[in-house]
């Protein structure tokens, strides 16, 4: 266990409380909801600090460029753009994420390599 | 951790497709000051609107596009992205780490919100024109049948690309703080400005889906008759959702500087921060209370529970009363130096003041009925957002600025922007609370020709031109810093945190070596051993 997760766990925690407090005196579901969705979302990230949030020790290698990255990104400004467009554009930008994504996995497996050798 | 890598490529491929969270900080930064630009060009033309009564320069139309397009380029493009910025480029230098987390993934955020940006622009170019319903966009004001055409359309897809694109550089910090951090360097060891990083994205990763869930249905909604906020009903819920993330947001934008100024108050004190502890626990309080008081903007609905978020944002002040404490009282007894960006420290934690203090006004339901949707609430949240942050954001720059580039800014234009900003933002904003307590709403292009009024607009519009003067006098010593360079040094403030250790600029991997790390401030610890 990781003790950096301990201040999210805690602010969870914060947040879960004020939505109680919310609870008992909002009658409207809504804002409910939408309070314990946010402190759930939050124990979900406290939990993963705490369990896998462990000091990294061993050797990164970080690559200085990455093109695929920001093929991703365009290629996600194209699908949103394409709701508004037209279909053809969300299938660009399909095309366009999958080659981005195919890119990043292939820095990631590079870089493993690279870090084991 | 140990790194392996490669050399920094130069040129404009290097600017583009960069890692190195330097980079990716400096490009964000770069652009939202662009951003920065054209809202404020857009605020220049609605006061130049308003310095008299009657239609002068815009029609109504073209004055809805305005401000609605000058919050969003100011929240979503700007103030947001600034504050993530200054946390990408700061905080592994401060946690010694030779990186950041998940830099492809800060490399696609970092995109993400300029792509959303240049969409949201694009509604200027279409039929109907830009989207006019404010930068909140709510329902049913932002339905098809009442703001038909593209520029709502683009509007919303822009809001959403900035959104994840914030969303993506947050996680990335988030992770960064958490793995990376150097040996020695715990939680209770982290510089305040890193600390302030972390309850920012933590309240971005809990807020920010809000807001996507809300254009998204938007979307639906004006594509698809599906009516999911039509009617009052559905209304409070838009606004619910909007102002979940809302809200936070202007937390967002303020703790980041709140960190900054903490640095900048401590270095130019010459002392060690007072009651870093205390600091730290209220920041993790006051982010917590600021996620439970969104519906504070929605009293006047008359359907949310006045007494909850009246109570929860009138705590606020209690750790907003510790920070300012702590501030205060790392001032007292230093020996202050008032350069460039202690004098925007100052600055900011006066002028906050004002914008908290009106905020306990508007938290009292009774009250705010009387002020809602009036220009005492524009007057508020400039107070919070400009006079606040902003100077808060420029303390940091004249403070960092030396460390990215290896250049000093010219002190004498530092002061001389600070002046023109000072008093700029009193003569703009502070007319803006009696045109509200009078009457006047917001987000109208004309007024009746009452002589209070028109004195206020007009001593409000002269401040705009000044803080115009003050913007320019910043970009002029950039411009001649960067042309005429003193070189800096790597440590020109006597700093006290780990980036002041390094080289200015800092290499790609950041760091050849570290000093042992047995507080959150070891330079200075290091400093106080040799004496």
């Amino acid at each position: 266990m990781s003790r950096a997760g301990v201040p999210l766990a805690v602010w969870a925690a914060f947040l879960t409380v004020l939505a109680t407090v919310l609870a008992f005196w909002e009658h409207d579901n809504v804002p409910k909801v939408i309070f314990f969705a946010s402190a759930a979302l939050m124990w979900v990230v406290a939990l993963y600090a705490l369990v896998r949030g462990r000091r990294l020790v061993r050797t990164r290698v970080t690559p200085d460029l990455s093109y695929p990255a920001v093929f991703v990104a365009l290629a996600i400004a194209m699908l949103a753009l394409g709701a508004l467009v037209g279909l053809w554009l969300v299938l660009i930008g399909v095309g366009a994420l999958v080659i981005g994504l195919a890119g990043v996995g292939r820095e990631l497996a590079a870089q493993r390599r690279a870090a084991s050798s | 951790m140990s790194v392996a890598t490669l050399p920094r490529t130069a040129g404009l491929v290097g600017w583009i497709a960069s890692t190195d969270h330097k980079r990716i900080g400096a490009r964000v930064a770069t652009y939202s000051f662009g951003f920065f630009l054209v809202g404020g060009v857009f605020a220049l033309l609605m006061r130049t609107e308003l310095a008299r009564p009657g239609l002068q320069v815009v029609s109504r139309d073209t004055y809805n596009e305005l401000f609605t397009m000058h919050g969003s380029v100011m929240f979503f493009l700007v103030m947001t992205p600034l504050a993530l910025a200054l946390g990408m480029y700061l905080v592994p230098l401060q946690i010694g780490a030779v990186d950041i987390a998940w830099p492809r993934l800060a490399l696609v955020g970092d995109w993400l919100i300029p792509s959303g940006g240049f969409t949201m622009l694009m509604g200027f170019a279409t039929n109907h024109g830009a989207a006019k319903s404010g930068w909140t966009a709510f329902a049913p004001l932002s339905d098809i049948t009442r703001s038909p055409g593209y520029g709502q359309d683009l509007w919303i897809v822009g809001a959403v690309l900035a959104t994840l694109g914030a969303y993506a550089l947050a996680v990335s910090i988030l992770v960064t703080v958490i793995r990376f951090r150097a040996p020695g360097m715990t939680m209770l060891r982290l510089p305040v400005f890193t600390w302030s990083m972390v309850v920012t994205v933590l309240m971005v990763i809990a807020s920010f889906p809000a807001l996507v869930i809300a254009l998204a249905l938007l979307f639906v909604d004006r594509h698809f008759d599906s009516e999911i906020f039509a009617g009052a009903g559905g209304a409070t819920v838009y606004q619910h959702l909007f102002w979940f993330y809302g809200h936070p947001v202007v937390y967002v934008i303020f703790f980041p500087f709140v960190g900054a100024v903490g640095e900048v108050v401590a270095t130019f004190s010459r002392r060690r921060f007072f009651g870093y502890h205390a600091l730290v626990l209220s920041l993790l309080v006051f982010t917590a209370l600021s996620m439970s008081v969104w519906a504070h903007h929605m009293f006047a609905t008359g359907r949310v529970t006045n007494q909850y978020f009246s109570l929860t944002s009138t705590l606020l002040a209690v750790p907003a009363g510790v920070e300012y404490f702590d501030l205060i009282g790392t001032m007292i007894g230093g020996a202050i130096v008032f350069s460039s960006a202690m004098l925007f420290a100052i600055g900011f934690i006066l002028l906050f003041l004002i914008g908290g203090l009106t905020g306990i006004i508007v938290a009292s339901p009774p009250i705010d009925y009387h002020v809602h949707d009036t220009f005492f609430v524009v007057g508020h949240f400039h107070y919070t957002i400009f006079a606040g942050s902003l100077f808060g954001f420029f303390a940091g720059v004249y403070y960092w600025f030396p460390k990215a580039t290896g250049r000093l800014l010219r002190e004498g234009l530092g002061k001389l922007h600070f002046a023109l900003y000072f008093v700029g933002a009193n003569v703009t904003f502070f007319p803006m609370f009696i045109a509200g307590w009078e009457g006047m709403p917001r987000r109208v292009a004309d007024y009746k020709p009452i002589h209070d009024l028109s004195l206020v607009n007009l001593i409000s519009s002269i401040g705009s031109g000044v803080l115009a003067l003050g913007t320019l006098v910043f970009v002029w010593n950039v411009w001649v810093s960067m042309r005429r360079p003193v070189l800096a040094g790597n440590d020109p403030w006597e700093g006290q945190t780990l980036e002041w250790w390094t080289t200015s600029p800092p290499p790609r991997h950041n760091f050849d070596s570290l000093p042992p790390v047995k507080s959150y401030a070891p330079l200075y610890d290091r400093r106080m051993g040799e004496t």
